[in-house]
């Protein structure tokens, strides 16, 4: 089993900006989501657990071991596919994956695996391409191949479906699955649905904050009857917002939806079953009103 | 305004990089201003208008490298940042885009330009002394920023943007801006340039074609200028007409074309468009993530892993080196310039014969070619793959990997890799000319000295970079200090900046190749001083891994320790013997030596009039020890009291002891003045008894004349014996510093009219030199004994009635010998030197026939021709009595069959062995002016009239034309003296004019005539007179009614 226990973790950049704010959080086995709008310091905070960048002060602890300072540890056992990553003109697919699976100190059978993932990722045909040619969605699925080389105890992928059609989505998605059994996969996406359907524990995070943490089931749970909605016109939208707990408005043929959080059901409002964007927006909002 | 320009104006003034950058451009100009002594020629001022003029042309190169820089900053940043997309989808027309970016580019470029010439002019005028005359003139300075600034930063500028609108390849405008500088360079061959003298000269024709079509000016600049005086050069700036305007206008229209050009060829979608071709994906039922499992590999991270990780990461590299535009176009670069140089190497212009190319010559020209160019070039290349992971976005996937720490070491393996390709390249270059000159003889000694001299400290300076580049956030920033690291830790400036040798690490070797000696020990100094440097640049990179953030490492340690031991041991070898040059030091020594002893300028001294010595060479220890004991007669009217006696500082005194039938007096200092008790009254005689050693060291380099090396050692050796009385040449030349320290007028020479002089102080010689087993040593005289005593060959060399000047040298020689009426020719030569020794031997013959017959008898019973190694530079050969010396890589060993119009080894004959009739032989001329045409002049007409005899009238004035050729690209740097006053340091008016002078002179009176005014000249004004060249004139004058014409040909400018 391994662990990932992250204590008290903040990052300042040198411009002032506070990115992570006294962050702590433990995460075991399984596929860990982590939802958070932009600019919530996701990134920020796969950097310093990937040893990217040294957090102002707090520590991480990976299983066991202290790895802010020496990042060794956690890099011996770490698959990493970045938001955005671009990759050397003029090398081959095979010859990139070659490079890193031997950077990750994988021995001389390193090929089976690289064919196999190259193949699992449904770029077999393509390895002797060079990389830089590839397409947005081809680069993707190499990035996604890449971070499971070798045997790694923890992945963490930022944004990965990004550029993926809804067939390599799902391809990726129960890949992901199938391997979070036995490591910690961190799962940084805007894509509530992927957190709902993979991970078992998740966390929402805002201004470099965990806002709320738990199993999604559980957090859905805790909004049921609470949640309402609406159709309203467009001029009634400042006086619900400030009547209301308004969580998330959106439009459904051309007509305006508002969604409130409640614990009794408002006049003219619907009930809703509640799903995993409720949660996440009704914690956004929560923290916003603070 | 174009708004492109001015937010690309607003964003640089504001940025702290360009204050950086503006600072260092200002502070290297006050640098190149106050330090650079470029003397163009003598009495020629360095705040001069045409030195301004030509050393404004000269830092105008460094154009190349600021355009180059800013090129890639600047012209590349929209693709580079992607933000090409959004800005070529603006309405934009492509005129202000195209427009705007090259303002900014050009006026960048130029500014920085002007920043570094503003900062020269400070240095400049910070400085005071002999070679800088009163006045700032701004003029001076602004006329050579526009005609060589301006218009060559339009130049690059236009041409860099033309490569960069038709190509967006960052590689090709480097080596775009790179074969400029290279087109340059070889045009500067075809120039005249001072800078170029190894070539000169050039026949008019190619300095013309060079005037037009050298893309910096500076061709044109030395041909409008070449009928300059020297007052014209300090008083006015080279007029902007004839080719500096052709040349100059040439160049700006084809600037225009260049961006005409740009104009029409840019189109937005080159620039952002990526052509490749795309596969399309294959589309599979059941793809095969459903199918395979996924499979788990172990890892290890043990040192087999980690070497395979540095390995993997040169390997990336490699792949993209070769597989791109790079490694090609800079090696065809490389290939180009250093093939150019070998050439030039072999063909030596007009003047000198083809060398043979030898692997020495190969080995030493790549030497001299590939360290600055490598410099460069791994500058560049470490710049673009250290942050070729940044640029590309690949970082942050590679860096979180567990060896993402060997980036450095991989990247250091792969550039050591493409450093031993160049070299490869380059040698195997060396080796397709040996083969194309029909002379494959290799000597991988000499080609192992590249990788030496050259790939070892381009390795070191590799990891230096790296370091560097690795502490820099700012990719550019990166390159401008690498860049700067080129021009401070190597090369000229480094010697300043680093006056500590130990601590140039990254220098290269610009001495000889040896075929007698090969490098000498400098490898093996090289050699200790890269060891110390590898411990060196260990430790800091050590430290710097620590510094990011690494682990403790035991073992790295320990190499570590065991490296810096070596290092500090090997530091120490190389160090040993170092003298430090004090600047001011040998000023002090001068000030202090003229107002001691200047007195003993009218002293009466006495007379060195015999000399026994014996000289024990050690070759192999770089040593020698001198035994001697002079006889010295007071031969003046006058008793002497005091006497002074000057030991040379280069040599230690082991003993040496001054002795009168009255007294004795030991001497333990180098400048002794001894007050006699009793006065050596005239026509008595003392001795001096004196034991001398010398040794050289690497560090300090070796003096050319007193060469002692391990094979092929060649010695002036009567410089560093014992002298008496004032010595003129010890006094300080720069006029204000004597003014400075009260010495008032130096000792001139004396004028040519002075009356004649005679003085009694030629000398008996008896030498016994002794020297390794299996060598031979040559002396001055006649070999009268040789034998062998142990493991040393002992040989005997004397001479009576000589000037007081002798050498030495000491080979393992092959021998011939044949004797010619009497009179035996011997020739010492190295094995693989053979094949001109008999033509030489037979144009010996010629010459002593010559001189014998038209100017009296040959003095001696033999004469010997002895080859020395070319680690003595400094002549083409040298003669002394009874014997000839010859550098290898001179004349001796050319080859004299590929030039039809030139047979430099009858030249040789001709001219050095008629020195035995002429000074400083048979006559001993008066050290005053011209005293050069009694020696010089004399030989030079002899060495024509023999030219004559063997190659005919017509040959011999096509030699006569080269001649002219050198006066007359020589004669405006200097003063123009007629020849009677010619002095020492005017080779072109002595040789050059003498010969064409004498030659005018038989044609006007006839070869006879001359030849016999000639012999007369012996017998008047023979020993103890000291003739002059008035008493030569006065020879010709008796033998011909024709005075007027004599006196146009010798005393006119």
């Amino acid at each position: 089993m391994n662990n990932l226990l992250i204590n008290r973790l903040s990052l300042t950049y040198k411009d002032g900006f506070r990115a992570i704010k006294d962050l702590t959080l433990e995460v075991g086995n399984g596929m860990f989501g982590l939802l958070g709008p932009n600019g919530a310091g996701k990134s920020s905070l796969m950097k310093v657990i990937a040893g990217l960048q040294k957090p102002t002060s707090g520590n991480i602890l990976f299983n066991g071991r202290e790895v802010t300072r020496d990042p060794d540890p956690v890099r011996k056992h770490l698959g990493f596919l970045p938001q955005d990553f671009g990759v050397y003109p003029k090398v081959s697919a095979y010859d990139l994956m070659d490079h890193i699976a031997v950077l990750k100190g994988i021995g001389r059978h390193r090929k089976t695996q690289i064919l196999n993932l190259l193949e699992k990722v449904n770029l077999g045909e393509f390895k002797n391409r060079e990389v830089h040619t590839f397409s947005g969605g081809m680069k993707q699925r190499f990035g996604v191949a890449q971070a499971l080389l070798g045997d790694p105890k923890m992945i963490i992928v930022d944004e990965p479906t990004a550029g993926l059609d809804p067939e390599e989505r799902n391809r990726f998605n129960s890949l992901l699955s199938d391997i979070s059994r036995e490591v910690i996969v961190i799962l940084s996406t805007h894509l509530v649905e992927d957190v709902r359907n993979l991970c078992s524990e998740m966390a929402i995070m805002s201004r470099g904050q965990i806002l709320r943490k738990g199993k999604p089931g559980a957090l859905i749970k805790e909004l049921e009857n609470r949640i309402w909605t609406k159709a309203i016109a467009r001029e009634q939208l400042d006086d619900y917002l400030s009547g209301y707990r308004v969580i998330s408005q959106q439009l459904l043929e051309r007509e305006l939806y508002i969604t409130v959080f409640s614990e009794e059901r408002p006049e003219g409002f619907s009930t809703v079953d509640p799903l995993l964007e409720h949660v996440y927006f009704h914690t956004l909002n929560q923290n916003s009103s603070l | 305004m174009n708004a492109l320009f001015l937010f690309e104006a607003r964003r640089s003034v504001r940025h702290w990089l360009t204050c950086l950058a503006a600072l260092i451009l200002i502070f290297s100009g006050i640098f190149c201003g106050n330090k650079f002594n470029f003397t163009v020629g003598e009495g020629i001022y360095l705040n001069s208008p045409y030195t301004i003029g030509f050393l404004t042309g000269l830092l105008s190169l460094s154009v190349i490298f600021l355009a180059i820089i800013y090129a890639l900053r600047l012209l590349f940043k929209d693709t580079d940042s992607k933000f090409d997309r959004i800005l070529f989808a603006l309405p934009l027309a492509k005129n202000v885009y195209l427009n705007g970016r090259f303002s900014a580019y050009l006026l960048q470029t130029f500014l920085s330009f002007v920043l570094l010439i503003t900062g020269f002019a400070i240095g400049q005028n910070l400085r005071t002394g002999e070679e800088i005359q009163h006045g700032f003139r701004l003029w001076h300075y602004l006329y050579p920023l526009v005609i060589f600034g301006f218009l060559n930063c339009l130049l690059v500028c236009s041409f860099l943007f033309f490569l960069w609108v038709t190509t967006h390849k960052k590689l090709l405008v480097v080596t775009g801006g790179l074969l400029l500088y290279i087109f340059y360079m070889v045009v500067m061959i075809f120039s005249n340039s001072p800078f170029m003298a190894g070539s000169m000269p050039q026949s008019p024709e190619a300095q013309q074609l060079s005037a037009i079509i050298d893309p910096f000016g500076l061709s044109s600049y030395f041909f409008e200028s070449r009928g300059y005086t020297v007052l014209q050069r300090n008083e006015q700036v080279v007029s902007f007409s004839g080719m500096v305007l052709l040349n100059r206008s040439f160049y700006a229209l084809l600037s225009l074309l260049f961006l005409v050009l740009a104009h029409r060829l840019f189109s937005y979608s080159s620039v952002s468009g990526k052509k490749h071709k795309k596969k399309s994906e294959p589309v599979t039922d059941l793809p095969e993530i459903f199918r395979k499992e996924y499979i788990r590999m172990k890892v290890n991270f043990g040192d087999g892993s980690a070497l395979k990780s540095v390995m993997s990461f040169a390997r990336i590299d490699l792949i993209y080196l070769f597989k791109s535009i790079a490694v090609p176009a800079v090696s065809i670069l490389l290939l180009f310039f250093a093939g150019m140089e070998m050439y030039a190497e072999i063909e030596k212009g007009i003047r000198l014969p083809q060398k043979y190319a030898g692997s020495g010559l190969m080995a030493t020209t790549i030497s001299e070619n590939f360290h600055l160019l490598g410099l460069l070039m791994i500058t560049y290349f470490i710049n673009d793959l250290y942050w070729r992971s940044n640029l590309s976005g690949f970082l942050p996937v590679e860096k979180t990997t567990f060896f993402s720490k060997s980036k450095l070491a991989g990247h250091l393996l792969s550039a050591m890799a493409l450093l031993f390709f160049f070299t490869g390249l380059l040698i195997a270059e060396g080796l397709l000319f040996q083969t194309v000159y029909d002379y494959f003889r290799v000597d991988w000694k000499a080609y192992a000295g590249v990788i030496l001299f050259n790939t070892l400290p381009l390795i070191l300076f590799t990891a230096f970079v790296l370091i560097l580049n690795d502490s820099f956030r700012n990719r550019f920033l990166a390159l401008g200090v690498s860049v700067l690291a080129v021009f401070t830790f190597t090369g000229t400036a480094s010697k300043k900046v680093l006056s500590y040798p130990l601590f140039r690490i990254f220098s290269d070797y610009t001495g000889s190749y040896s075929d007698f000696n090969g490098y000498g020990i400098y490898s093996g100094a090289f050699a200790e001083r890269l060891v110390f440097g590898l411990s060196l640049i260990f430790a800091l990179w050590m430290i710097h891994q620590r510094f990011k953030g690494q682990k403790r490492n035991f073992r790295e340690e320990a190499v570590l320790v065991l490296l810096l031991l070596s290092g500090i041991c090997c530091g120490k070898l190389f160090m040993k013997g170092y003298v430090p040059k004090e600047p001011g030091r040998e000023m002090a020594g001068a000030i202090a030596y003229e107002k001691e002893f200047r007195k003993y300028k009218d002293l009466p001294q006495p007379d060195i009039t015999d000399v026994e010595t014996r000289i024990e060479l050690y070759p192999s220890a770089n040593a020698y020890r001198i035994r001697g004991k002079y006889t010295l007669k007071n031969q003046t009217g006058e008793p002497i009291g005091k006497v002074l006696i000057h030991f040379h500082p280069d040599l230690k005194i082991e003993e040496a002891w001054w002795k009168t039938a009255s007294e004795a007096k030991k001497i333990d200092r180098k400048i002794s003045d001894i007050d006699l008790k009793q006065p050596l009254l005239p026509g008595e005689t003392a001795t001096l008894d004196f034991e001398i050693s010398y040794g050289w060291f690497a560090v300090n380099g070796h003096e050319s004349f007193n060469a002692i090396i391990e094979n092929g050692s060649f010695m002036r050796i009567s410089r560093y014996y014992p002298v008496f009385g004032y010595q003129e040449y010890r006094e300080m030349e720069d006029a204000v510093k004597r003014e400075k320290a009260g010495l008032g007028e130096r000792s001139g020479l004396k004028s040519a009219d002075a009356p004649a002089v005679f003085k009694k102080d030629f000398i008996r010689l008896n030498m016994l030199i002794s020297t390794e087993k299996g060598q031979t040593a040559i002396g001055t005289g006649e070999l009268t004994e040789q034998f062998r005593r142990g493991e040393r060959s002992y040989f005997r060399y004397e001479a009576a009635g000589i000037p007081f000047r002798f050498a030495v040298s000491s080979a393992r020689y092959r021998q011939k010998k044949l004797v010619h009426k009497g009179t035996a020719i011997h020739v010492f030569y190295h094995e693989k030197h053979s094949e001109n020794v008999s033509h030489l031997i037979e144009n010996a013959r010629l010459t002593l026939d010559y001189c014998s017959q038209n100017f009296g008898p040959y003095p001696f019973k033999s004469v010997t021709f002895a080859e020395v190694s070319s680690f003595t530079r400094g002549f083409a050969a040298t003669a002394y009595p009874g014997a000839v010396f010859m550098p290898e890589d001179r004349i001796f060993h050319a080859n004299i069959h590929a030039d039809e119009k030139q047979d430099v080894i009858n030249e040789l004959a001709g001219h050095e062995l008629s020195h035995m009739w002429w000074g400083t032989s048979q006559i001993d001329p008066d050290e005053r002016e011209g005293a050069p045409m009694l020696t010089e002049t004399l030989a030079m007409y002899t060495e024509m009239m023999l030219y004559r005899k063997m190659h005919g009238g017509k040959k011999m004035r096509e030699r006569l034309k080269v001649h002219q050729q050198i006066y007359d690209s020589e004669k405006g740097l200097s003063e123009n003296q007629p020849l009677y006053k010619v002095t020492p340091e005017n080779t072109h008016i002595s040789y050059s004019k003498g010969a064409v002078a004498m030659v005018k002179l038989s044609e006007l009176i006839g070869e006879d005539r001359v030849n016999l005014a000639l012999r007369n000249f012996l017998v008047n004004n023979s020993y103890p007179k000291k003739p002059s060249s008035t008493d030569l004139l006065e020879e010709f004058y008796k033998v011909s009614e024709r005075r007027d014409e004599t006196d146009r040909l010798f005393k006119t400018p």
